[in-house]
């Protein structure tokens, strides 16, 4: 398989726990065993959205029981005899080797994946991929116009969870494993519920940390006191905004 | 047809101010203003991995390439 795969450097590496929860997008082809008319495969293909069950695989490193995933958007891009190319926008840790086997057998027939491309994590796409070979040719000879354009902020990992902003006041308390309450935010994003994973992000939009909203958006704007989010996952350093001394 | 969208990108949501505050531009920095030193701690490479190397082997060169000690991938594409 190839594709997308997004590398976190450095003090960014935890990042990836966040992109591994992310969705994905592929590009499948999947060869059909038997022929099948194209009005069924379309018809077929068209009713696999939503929650599906899969047992994972053999070759797979969890536990091989019966789970449940979302497939967001399948969309076929062409078909060529038994041969099926579609686009499929689906939860992590959906895996397409046993949705092409499902769709066989919805088929009434068999099918298998025969090749698989990776064009999204999270808000990470193919429309902005740089080869290894570029990467290296960019650093060795010095480039920084291409390197900066290559090395992204890790903020775009956190991209597609929701999101609180702080107060300066706020980070280093948070940045020293505070939980974040209620007087600290500044501003958020009116959709989030409690047991949401949320970015907590400074006014200059740098990621703070990774935590668990232990309230909902409404009450984060109209309590006066209390716990906003639970144990946060730090990423901003220490020491970078100064500590908030009350009555200073 | 259909819009492709994932959940987060057919949010309805905007965004609810608790209070007038501004940031000081003394303290931290904006992600976007970061120099390639700085991204090498605090940045990510969206990459096209081919078919040759595994995720694993993958991280190991950019480490190679860019002297870093820790790097970690979005999840094995194999």
């Amino acid at each position: 398989m190839t594709g997308v795969l997004v590398i976190a450097l450095g003090k960014a590496t935890r990042i990836v726990e966040v992109l591994l929860k992310a969705g994905k997008e592929y590009v499948c082809l999947m060869h059909v065993h038997t022929p099948v008319p194209e009005q069924i495969i379309r018809k077929t293909l068209s009713g696999f959205l939503g929650k599906i069950n899969q047992i994972p695989p053999k070759r797979s490193a969890v536990k091989r029981q019966l789970r449940t995933r979302e497939i967001y958007y399948l969309q076929i891009i062409e078909i060529q005899g038994q041969d099926v190319l579609f686009r499929v926008g689906c939860e992590a840790g959906t895996y397409i080797r046993t949705l092409c086997i499902q769709l066989g057998k919805a088929l009434g027939t068999k099918a298998h994946m025969q090749e698989l491309v990776r064009t999204k994590v999270g808000t990470c796409t193919d429309k902005e991929w740089h080869s290894l070979h570029d990467l290296k040719d960019a650093w060795e000879d010095n480039k920084e116009g291409e390197l900066k354009k290559m090395l992204l902020p890790y903020e775009r990992a956190v991209e597609h969870l929701p999101k609180i902003w702080v107060s300066d006041y706020a980070v280093d308390s948070l940045a020293h494993g505070a939980f974040l309450s209620v007087p600290g935010i500044v501003k958020l994003e009116s959709d989030i519920e409690i047991g949401n994973t949320v970015a907590v992000l400074s006014l200059k939009n740098e990621l703070i940390g990774i935590a668990m909203a232990k309230m909902n958006a409404e009450d984060m704007m109209s309590q006066k006191k209390g716990i906003a989010t639970g144990e946060t996952k730090v990423f901003i350093e220490r020491g970078v905004y100064p500590k908030y001394k009350k009555n200073e | 047809m259909k819009t492709m969208e994932f959940p987060f990108e057919k949010r309805k949501c905007e965004i609810l101010k608790r209070a007038e505050e501004k940031t000081n531009p003394a303290w931290g920095k904006a992600p976007e203003q970061r120099t390639v030193q700085e991204l090498l701690d605090y940045g990510i490479i969206v990459l096209n991995k081919g078919a040759g190397p595994t995720s694993h082997q993958t991280v190991d060169t950019i480490k190679k390439i860019l002297h870093l000690e820790k790097a970690g991938h979005s999840g094995t594409l194999e």
